[in-house]
């Protein structure tokens, strides 16, 4: 939408000074107000918001990036949208990580009235339209949320669907959405929901264990969503039976950022599209250099932040101080850091 | 020659000596949080209040108070935005803000010289070669000589009337200075590299222009004038605020220079000390401070450029005591001590120097 006030005005005073009139308003970014928290169990929380003219609307199952303020730093964190597709609001159903940060600071701080940045939705772990394709959905803990997106929009469409939902939680009181779990079937003909309490004594995800509920599971089509162990347990499951393609695996909760390595890395660069092997001895920008890359860069003694790189993903190690950055989305200065993890840089 | 009123330092004694800075510098950096966040926000938020204000009373310049008011609210954003906010956050401040808005590599200020051209002769060239001589071309903009170190020529005998120039257009000097244009005027630049260097400088250039000189005033409709006038005299105000104070950072009585060749696998200890030495500090206020982009604190701000300048204040007491530790002068005094100083300097080296070594002034 080209505007010629930006041509003298540039787009952050633009918002600086419309946001006086309305609070919602930005240039090409997706800013929403909170309308309601509500408390699912003792450790989620669903946040109701109301975005501005930009959302440009999702698919039940994709996901969106939430972006907070915490301590001064703007942080960011992934989140599947767990409302209907044609609702008026959107619905983000959050779980407390312990030591989370992003999701400690929506927990405590966020309030009715407040605003919350949001990306527009990504995200390829959405329904066939094929509306004949069986389906198996198998969710752990906060790992539900893409599935409640998805039963819900196809419940308020009135569609009849052969649906199989595998649920697991800790123990009944931390079940997300335990009411309308169980009245969804009268609302979504062929609906079939299973739920299990790991702590209470009730078995885990097991090849067995789908045989015996599930025993047209090759016919399906499968998603899974949930913590690492469950969802490496079904890929597993589904290999070993073949049917790898018929599985849907949405990754879930924050990667595994400790995984830090001595050996060479991997560096993806976003913005060449190359990817080269950096032994993660020296600096970044000095074995980026010797791998064939040309960053821009300056002084090479952490001074003058010519060569300030996004971190997209991954974890390095600040030479001199020898702290880790494994931030998304961190800006880092290359001449000062060693790789400690593969990498996803803006370069 | 320059003189120095420090001791010289050993390679163990210079490590002690940088590892006390890396450790105060560390310790402020784990502190930063939202009381930085909040504070840079307001600075950019008083920048664009003042600046609508300004801009808002030069329209009703037909009450004179009004044009007074405006012109000076006007020049006062303008030295806010490039000092405590532009200036900062292009050194990398507030990169772990994480805030797109507020980041050094895409930052853009009002004034005449492009965020990008100024990350390049600042942040690279000033920072890491700060007062060595062939390196650091804001010894005397390549205009004026300030130590006897630099090359004597007749062209340097009027040359505190190039001073005075330089304070009055002040932001075409840092564009043009950013540029090399004195380099080209030697014959040492190609025109192929000039064309390539002023470009962004003539857009931005045309974009400043357009703004405080045809938008503005045609805006006002027959104030025009009076506007024009106005904006005029905020750009004076800053260039003239801003001259006295970055002159004051480096070419006080003590500030020392440095041979190109003490860059050649330079220690941190060295390159701290280079820093302390080089740089000089103005005393006053809080609102001084600020006034000043907390530039007061040159040398806090040269050992740290990275660091939020607001927390230069609670850091200076700290560093003038490892300073003292190691018998390093910490050279400080009052803002017109320190500029009388300046004017002396420019003065005195106008005309050429006897009894010390001449060194070329590029090598």
């Amino acid at each position: 939408m080209p505007n010629p006030l930006t041509r003298f005005l540039d787009s952050d005073t633009l918002e600086f000074w419309l946001q006086h009139v309305d609070p919602l308003f930005a240039y090409d970014r997706v800013r929403a107000r909170v309308e309601v928290v509500q408390h699912e169990t003792p450790r989620v929380r669903t946040v109701v918001l109301r975005p501005n003219a930009r959302w440009r609307g999702f698919r039940a199952g994709q996901h969106v990036v939430v972006t907070l303020e915490v301590d001064g730093r703007r942080l960011s964190r992934t989140f599947s949208l767990s409302g209907g597709e044609d609702d008026r609001t959107l619905r983000l159903t959050i779980g407390r990580q312990p030591n989370g940060r992003v999701t400690g600071a929506l927990h405590d701080r966020i309030r009715p009235g407040d605003i919350l940045e949001i990306s527009q939705a990504h995200g390829d772990f959405v329904l066939p339209d094929d509306e004949r394709v069986p389906l198996l959905l198998v969710a752990g803990g906060t790992g539900i949320t893409p599935f409640l997106a998805m039963l819900r929009t196809l419940a308020a469409r009135g569609a009849r669907r052969d649906v199989v939902l595998l649920n697991w939680a800790p123990r009944a009181a931390e079940l997300i959405a335990r009411h309308e779990l169980t009245t969804l079937p009268n609302r979504l003909l062929g609906l079939r929901v299973h739920t299990a309490y790991t702590r209470e004594g009730m078995d885990r995800f097991s090849a067995a264990g789908v045989e015996s509920v599930v025993p047209d599971f090759r016919q399906r089509l499968t998603y899974v969503c949930g913590p690492d162990a469950l969802t490496d347990a079904v890929a597993a499951c589904w290999r070993d039976a073949g049917l790898t393609e018929r599985l849907r695996r949405e990754w879930f909760g924050a990667p595994r950022r400790d995984a830090t390595s001595d050996g060479p890395v991997a560096v993806a660069c976003t913005r060449s599209g190359r990817t080269v092997t950096v032994p993660g001895v020296q600096s970044l920008l000095v074995e980026l250099e010797a791998a064939g890359l040309t960053p821009a860069h300056g002084c090479r003694a952490g001074i003058c932040r010519q060569c300030t790189c996004v971190l997209a993903s991954g974890a390095v190690e600040e030479l001199r101080t020898g702290g880790t950055r494994n931030e998304t989305d961190e800006p880092i200065q290359l001449c000062a850091v060693r790789a400690r993890s593969d990498l996803v840089l803006a370069l | 020659m320059t003189t120095t009123r420090s001791k010289p330092m050993t390679p163990d004694e210079l490590d002690a000596f940088g590892t006390a800075l890396d450790t105060l510098r560390d310790e402020v950096r784990a502190t930063l949080g939202e009381a930085d966040a909040t504070y840079i926000r307001d600075v950019r938020s008083t920048v664009r209040y003042t600046e609508a204000a300004g801009r808002g009373l030069l329209f009703l310049s037909f009450i004179p108070p009004a044009w007074v008011a405006g012109t000076a609210l006007l020049g006062l954003s303008k030295i806010i935005d490039n000092m405590e906010l532009g200036h900062n956050v292009m050194h990398g401040q507030y990169d772990w803000m994480q805030d797109p808005t507020l980041h050094s590599q895409t930052y853009e200020w009002d004034h005449i010289c492009p965020g990008d051209g100024w990350r390049h002769s600042h942040n690279l060239m000033h920072h890491t070669f700060t007062n060595v001589l062939g390196k650091d071309r804001d010894v005397g903009y390549g205009l004026l000589r300030l130590f006897p170190e630099q090359r004597w020529s007749v062209r340097n005998v009027p040359q505190i009337l190039y001073a005075a120039a330089l304070a009055v257009n002040f932001q075409w000097g840092v564009a043009l200075h950013d540029a090399e244009i004195d380099r080209a005027l030697d014959g040492r630049k190609s025109a192929a590299e000039v064309v390539r260097d002023v470009a962004p400088i003539a857009r931005k250039a045309a974009r400043q222009i357009a703004k405080d000189y045809v938008v503005f005033p045609l805006l006002a409709g027959p104030m025009a004038p009076a506007v024009l006038l106005g904006n005029l005299g905020a750009n004076l105000i800053r260039n003239l605020w801003t001259f006295a104070v970055i002159f004051c950072g480096h070419f006080t009585a003590d500030a020392e220079v440095f041979p190109a060749s003490v860059v050649e696998d330079e220690s941190r200890g060295h390159w701290y000390m280079r820093q302390l030495r080089g740089s000089s500090n103005l005393e006053g206020g809080p609102l001084f401070h600020f006034m000043t982009g907390n530039l007061s604190h040159q040398i806090e701000h040269h050992l740290f450029p990275d660091i939020p300048a607001r927390r230069y204040a609670e850091m200076a007491p700290r560093v003038r005591e490892i300073a003292a530790r190691h018998d390093q002068h910490y050279n400080t005094g009052s803002f017109a001590a320190q500029l009388w100083s300046v004017v002396k300097r420019i003065v005195v080296h106008s005309l050429p120097s006897f009894g010390g070594s001449a060194v070329p002034a590029e090598a």
